[in-house]
């Protein structure tokens, strides 16, 4: 029996706001096996950033087990949930978090700079690969000012495959475009799926998204809906 | 991270946050500028009083003074004689630890005066008493020519009764109750650079002379004095017949004393013995004691003291306290500026990592550990204390350059008077350069560890 991408048992979140302290997460038990694309759904608020933090070893503060291909995240020190960051895991983020002083490709090579094992050259070549298979090889000297809105989702997906992660996570990844643009951003992650055999854990609150997954859960006040669980 | 991927970040950083580095850089670049500027000033100014004025690495010690006789021991006999230093006790002092060497003087024991100078100066000068020392020729072999300093006995000319069976500028050598002398050149003496520099800045401008420094220096021939021995304006010799004989100043050496003429050792104590007696002749009246460093005179001290023996002159030690004092109080000065200059570095840093949450979250997302995100801030904080530092020197440089110049220009000459008030040893660059870099450094920990502390997933989640 494979060991899954991500095992995770009883999970709790409390964001502490003093006296409003308030439960993201509530007892979350999810497991995704490796090559699956899951969309997790749900309205603003029901923890489905929270729970892509978590999973992703952003964010610490959580109860209970999260464990990324076997290894628990609880155990692991800061360091070792760096690498662990940089080497398998892929992030796309809403409002894609480009750094606007770089060019297209300075950005998307931004995760070689901390990897203490990666060759200049190869990272240049892949970095000029991915803008090619995106669709974006003759912007690469351009800054993300002069990118639309999909155009700097791609450039973020890029980045975000520059390390060969073997797990893409998404977080409102169409939340900032247009339909026309988010529908070709859907189908790229399709694309990924497919030929790159890549888990992909997406969060949104749409359900066209939803549609290009392979699993959809359903997130609802910090708890996984078992009875909305469905494939499409 | 590789190193190159650090340094293409600080490059980065460097580029599109010059204005504020360089508003923060400027505090530091001026507190390294006043650190080196008066440190600068204060090694120099030392390296002239303790150096040449005050000699910091050297005490004379002399035995104690001989003591009042009172009034009936007047009218008994006259006061006792002074105790002087035995060769033992010199050879004691050249044993003790962190002693270079010792250089025991006999100082003239009868009256004398002297006149001449007319060469030089254009007519002659005179001292109605001259004091003066005997000193081993040895200890001023590397500051007059080979052949200059020696007792002038020790290849006699003719016998002679007088000047005139003498040739040359001889004259005659004749001791008291001898029947006859040697014909002599003239007594070899030199002076210390304090009595020329006291010359040149004081007395010459005064009664208009030339100033003799370089003069003496250049002539191998000096200037000739006609000196009075045994006798001088305030009185004679208990014993012997006061004559006259010829010196001649053959050059300046750090071994002379400071106001009088030094003469070969062997000179002074024929002389001694001919007007005070065989212990005139014998005890030296001080020991020069060179230690190897300053920090060692104070057990010279100690040592002599348990001898008997006390300082002569504690001018060396106070100056150097005052001069310390006033380094250390000024230092202080460009401390605080330092320290001020690091809190202004905080708060640019601070601003920075307040206004990078999100570019810090995002490298932690892409696999930064929170030691490269620290690393990456400090290295930032050491390179901006690099260039402050680099510009803190040149303006400390500059700054000294110009109060060369004005001091040159505007202050009047004055008795060791340098061509430079400062000293810029290679140690100092790397002390300011260090101390830039480190307040710099110092500066940027807290905003560092306030980097390193940014929650990603808040950071993320709040643009």
């Amino acid at each position: 029996m494979n060991t899954p991408a991500i095992r995770a048992r009883d999970l709790a979140r409390v964001h502490d706001g003093g006296r409003d302290a308030r439960k993201a997460l509530a007892g979350v038990d999810l497991v995704v096996e490796e090559g699956e694309f899951v969309c997790v759904l749900g309205p603003s608020g029901s923890g489905k950033s929270t729970l892509l933090a978590v999973i992703g070893g952003l964010d610490r503060g959580y109860e209970g087990k999260v464990e990324l291909f076997g290894d628990d995240l609880g155990r692991m020190s800061d360091a070792v949930l760096a690498r662990l960051r940089g080497e398998r895991i892929g992030f796309v983020f809403q409002h894609f978090h480009l750094l606007h002083h770089l060019t297209v490709l300075e950005n998307v090579t931004t995760p070689a700079l901390f990897d203490p094992r990666g060759d200049e050259e190869a990272c240049l070549a892949r970095a000029k690969h991915l803008l090619d298979r995106v669709g974006l090889a003759d912007r690469a000297a351009d800054t993300p000012a002069e990118l639309s809105g999909g155009q700097r989702q791609r450039v973020a997906i890029a980045r975000a495959l520059l390390r060969k992660p073997k797990l893409l996570l998404c977080d409102e990844p169409t939340g900032n475009l247009d339909a026309e643009t988010g529908a070709r951003i859907i189908e790229l992650f399709e694309e990924l799926h497919r030929e790159e055999r890549l888990t992909i854990v997406a969060v949104t609150h749409e359900e066209r998204l939803a549609r290009a997954a392979t699993r959809i859960l359903r997130l609802h006040e910090g708890r996984v809906d078992t009875t909305a669980e469905a494939r499409p | 991270m590789k190193l190159a991927a650090l340094v293409r970040l600080v490059r980065r950083d460097l580029a599109r946050a010059r204005r504020a580095l360089a508003g923060s850089a400027f505090g530091i670049a001026a507190g390294t500028a006043t650190l080196v500027f008066f440190l600068a000033l204060g090694l120099g100014v030392r390296a002239v009083l303790l150096g040449e004025v005050f000699p910091i690495d050297r005490i004379e010690l002399e035995p104690p003074k001989a003591k009042d006789p009172g009034l009936l021991g007047l009218l008994l006999g006259g006061g006792g004689e002074p105790p002087g230093i035995s060769p033992d006790d010199v050879a004691k002092l050249a044993a003790l630890p962190g002693v270079e060497r010792v250089r025991p003087k006999l100082s003239l024991a009868f009256p004398a005066s002297a006149r001449g100078g007319r060469e030089i100066l254009g007519h002659d000068v005179g001292a109605s008493e001259l004091p003066g020392d005997g000193i081993d020729p040895a200890l001023a072999a590397n500051d007059v020519k080979p052949g200059l300093f020696v007792d002038p006995l020790d290849a006699p000319g003719a016998a002679c009764v007088d000047d005139a069976g003498c040739t040359g500028n001889d004259y005659c050598e004749r001791a008291t109750g001898a029947a006859e002398g040697r014909c002599s050149a003239p007594v070899p003496a030199i002076v210390s650079r304090y009595l020329v520099e006291i010359f040149d800045k004081t007395i010459a401008p005064a009664h208009g002379f030339p100033a003799v420094g370089e003069t003496l220096l250049g002539r191998a021939q000096g200037i000739t004095f006609t000196v009075r021995i045994g006798e001088s304006l305030l009185g004679r010799a208990k014993q012997g017949s006061p004559r006259t004989i010829k010196a001649r100043i053959v050059g300046i050496s750090g071994s002379a004393t400071d106001l009088g003429l030094t003469f070969p050792l062997g000179v002074v104590r024929r002389w001694n013995r001919e007007f005070g007696g065989d212990r005139a002749a014998e005890r030296y009246s001080s020991a020069v004691v060179e230690a190897r460093s300053g920090a060692e005179v104070a057990d010279v001290i100690d040592a002599g003291a348990r001898m008997g023996l006390s300082p002569k002159d504690t001018r060396a030690r106070d100056v150097s306290v005052l001069v310390s004092g006033v380094m250390s109080l000024l230092s202080l000065v460009a401390g605080v500026v330092l320290v001020v200059s690091a809190s202004s570095i905080t708060q640019t840093f601070r601003a920075l990592v307040l206004e990078r949450r999100a570019e810090i979250a995002l490298y932690r997302a892409v696999g930064a550990t929170a030691g490269e995100i620290g690393a990456w801030t400090v290295s930032l904080a050491a390179v901006v204390g690099f260039f402050a530092g680099a510009v803190g020197l040149v303006v400390a440089r500059v700054l000294a350059f110009l109060a060369d110049w004005a001091a040159a220009a505007k202050l009047p000459d004055f008795p060791f008077k340098p061509d430079t008030f400062f000293a810029f040893p290679p140690w100092l660059w790397l002390l300011g350069m260090g101390f830039s870099i480190l307040f710099s450094v110092l500066g940027a920990i807290g905003p560092a560890r306030a980097a390193a502390k940014v929650d990603p997933a808040r950071a993320l989640a709040g643009s």
